[in-house]
This record gives structure tokens, sequence and C-alpha cells, in this order.
């Protein structure tokens, strides 16, 4: 095991203790979706959900940016922040390549499904940033998508 | 209700049951799109190929087999680019801005579009623009004849594409290489390619099943026989029977 994944372990497994009182109250999944046509909208479309998790399965922070920080400039309107959740270490964690899209198939979408009080019925946001600049954190910053 | 008219431009009435996708809603972009495509791998693809080849392994474009990776219907921005995954480049095709409408006579509508055809290759450095980036001159150049010959014999035998949907289809200008002001990366960065602006009318018309159903006809066109409006089932020619006007 790399040097960095026992200390990503150890950050996973604290990440998870907000939840343990309750206190984490969105989930939030990774959606990869693509269509039955040639092109995106065409034909049905198929849906592959992961969820974002730290420690043992239990949702991410989430926080939807105060008025605030919006009219400073600091994030777009309607934005949420997510994280921070923790980097693949072998047992456990987020692979980086899953977020970037790299991975990806042509003409096939990735989405963020944040569900929670703020978005009970589900709202689905694009990565607008996705800050992997720490070795022990993945924060992404996200934007209201269409449905 | 009746339709009063069977068909607006590349648009077909009734749509059917089985009608239910972007080429169906939109058929004169779809034409336009794969007209385009075929054009420009025929005229550039061998070099495209052979410019990639020569791009270092760790280029994003090195594994690029074709010089349209992926076609967009929508106008390119960063909510459309960051939502599904496109292979560079980039062919968008998409109405931009307000139609205008006009007669051809008392009582013929038409509207002319404006279309906009953007060729975006990617996010590039100086050394890879003068690299690639001039490539958009001949596809620039191949999307202006496909569109003056409104054909090009590597797509569908090369058959004339436009006719019954586009009473007229022009080029009006172009515009690159260059790098995007609008449309960038979220660190900033523009994209390299370049952009075409089309012109279309597209004219109201009545077919003879149509007129045939109706009592009073204003704002609508009769056809002339094989003008290449056809029935909505079959595309055939309509011969219209002019006692309808009566």
């Amino acid at each position: 095991m790399a040097r960095a994944d026992k200390w990503r372990r150890v950050a996973d497994k604290f990440r998870a203790l907000p939840d343990a009182f309750g206190l984490r109250e969105h989930t939030v999944q990774l959606e990869v979706s693509q269509y039955s046509g040639e092109l995106p909208g065409d034909g049905d479309k198929f849906s592959r959900y992961t969820p974002i998790t730290v420690g043992n399965g239990s949702p991410p922070k989430v926080r939807f940016p105060s008025q605030k920080e919006v009219a400073l400039g600091l994030f777009a309107s309607g934005s949420v922040v997510i994280g921070p959740f923790t980097p693949d270490f072998g047992s456990g964690g987020f692979s980086r390549p899953n977020i970037d899209g790299s991975l990806l198939d042509t003409y096939v979408g990735m989405k963020i499904l944040v569900t929670g009080p703020q978005c009970p019925n589900g709202m689905h946001y694009r990565v607008n940033n996705s800050n992997v600049d720490r070795a022990l954190r993945i924060v992404l910053t996200c934007e209201p998508a269409g449905e | 209700m009746i339709a009063s008219l069977d068909s607006f431009g590349a648009s077909r009435f009734p749509l059917t049951q089985g009608e239910t996708c972007a080429a169906n809603y939109d058929p004169g972009q779809a034409t336009i799109i794969g007209l385009l495509s075929a054009a420009i791998e025929a005229c550039c693809g061998d070099a495209w190929r052979a410019l990639t080849a020569s791009l270092n392994n760790d280029h994003f474009l090195a594994s690029s087999n074709n010089p349209v990776g992926s076609v967009l219907t929508v106008q390119p921005n960063s909510q459309n680019l960051t939502q599904v995954k496109m292979a560079w480049p980039v062919l968008a095709v998409y109405r931009e801005g307000e139609p205008t409408s006009g007669f051809y006579s008392i009582d013929y509508n038409n509207s002319t579009q404006r279309w906009s055809v953007d060729w975006i290759a990617g996010p590039f450095s100086p050394d890879t623009q003068r690299k690639i980036g001039a490539l958009w001159v001949p596809i620039s150049n191949a999307i202006r004849a496909a569109i003056v010959e409104g054909m090009h014999p590597a797509y569908q035998n090369g058959a004339y594409q436009f006719h019954g949907q586009f009473s007229e289809i022009r080029w009006i200008t172009s515009a690159g290489p260059a790098v995007t002001q609008e449309l960038t990366t979220d660190k900033g960065q523009g994209y390299y390619g370049g952009s075409v602006i089309l012109e279309t009318v597209e004219r109201m018309t009545f077919q003879s099943d149509a007129a045939a159903a109706i009592t009073d006809f204003d704002g609508g066109a009769y056809l002339t026989p094989h003008d290449g409006y056809g029935t909505p089932a079959t595309g055939a020619d309509v011969t219209v029977n002019y006692d309808n006007k009566k």
C-alpha cells in the first residue's frame, strides 16, 4: 500500500463520522447515461448510478453555498459543493478518472444526482470544477444541469 | 383539428408515432449534418489521419480517426460539453437566432433562418494551432462546396439533399481558424476551430390530401408537381388537385 493510501484510509474513516450522528442528509450519485440511438437523446436512455460515499457507505459532505458567497462571486447561483471525499486507496475511496469523464465513451453523459432536503426529488448537476489537487481529498463544485 | 398544411420547410405533417427523434423533428438539420460530415471526411479524412498519426501519443487527438469525431445538434457551450463526452473534433450544426418571415407572394409564407456550423477541434496550444489549425481552411471550403452543390459524391451516392426541404440554402460567411472568445474550458482556455454561417429559406406548402380537407386557404401555397415535397409517408411527389382551390 502506498504511503498516501494509508492516510487516505484514515481520512475516509473520519469523514464518515458525521453520518454516524445523522448529520449527512444528502446522498450523491454519479449518473452515467447513454441512449440506444445514434446520438444523445435518440431512443431509450440507460443510466448507471454509482454512489459517491465515504467510510462504509456514508454520504459525503454536501454544501449549498450561502447567498453571501454567491453575491461575492465565489460560487455561481444554484451551485453545490460536494466533498471532501476520498480518492481511491485500494479498499475504498473514489477513483478520480471516474470524475473527470476520461473513461467515458463518445456520446456517454455524466451527471451528479443529489437527493436530500434541498432537493427531495433529486436534482442533476454537472461538474464545473473538480478539485483533486490534494492527496487526501476530492471536492467537486457543480452547477445545475438540465433534466 | 384538420391539418392546415402538410409541410413547412423540411417538416412534414402530421408526425407519426414512429417519428420520435430529433432527425424526424428537424430533418433539415439532420440532412445538413449528414452531408457536411461526409463531405469533410471525404475531402480531408486522409490528411487528418496522417496529421494525427504524427502527434505525440499523449496528445488528445492522437487516436482521432476522423475530422468529425462527434456531432452536436445544439449550440456548443460549457453546459453541453461538460455533460456528454464528445470526441474531438466536434461538428455542431444548429439553428441560430430568430428567423425572419417573408412572402414569396401574397399568402405564400416563407421563413429565412440562419444556421451556425461550428468545427471545434479542441483546446490547442500555439504549436498545435500551427500544426492543425490551418486545416480549417480546406474544411471550410469543403463545407462551402457541399452547400453550394447541395450534394457530395460521398453522401448517398451524390443525391441532391435539399430538394423539398429548403427552397434556398446558401453559404453566408465563415470565420476562423481562431480561438473562440465565448467558449472556454473551465480553466478559461479557449477552444480552437472555425465557424460557417448558412442561411436557409423554408416555405409553407399544402398537398392535395390536406387541401381537399379544408375550404379556406390562407397562408399556404399549392405545390407544383414534382417539386420534391412529398407525402409524409412516402416522400413521393404529389400532384396537386387544383380544383380544390375553387
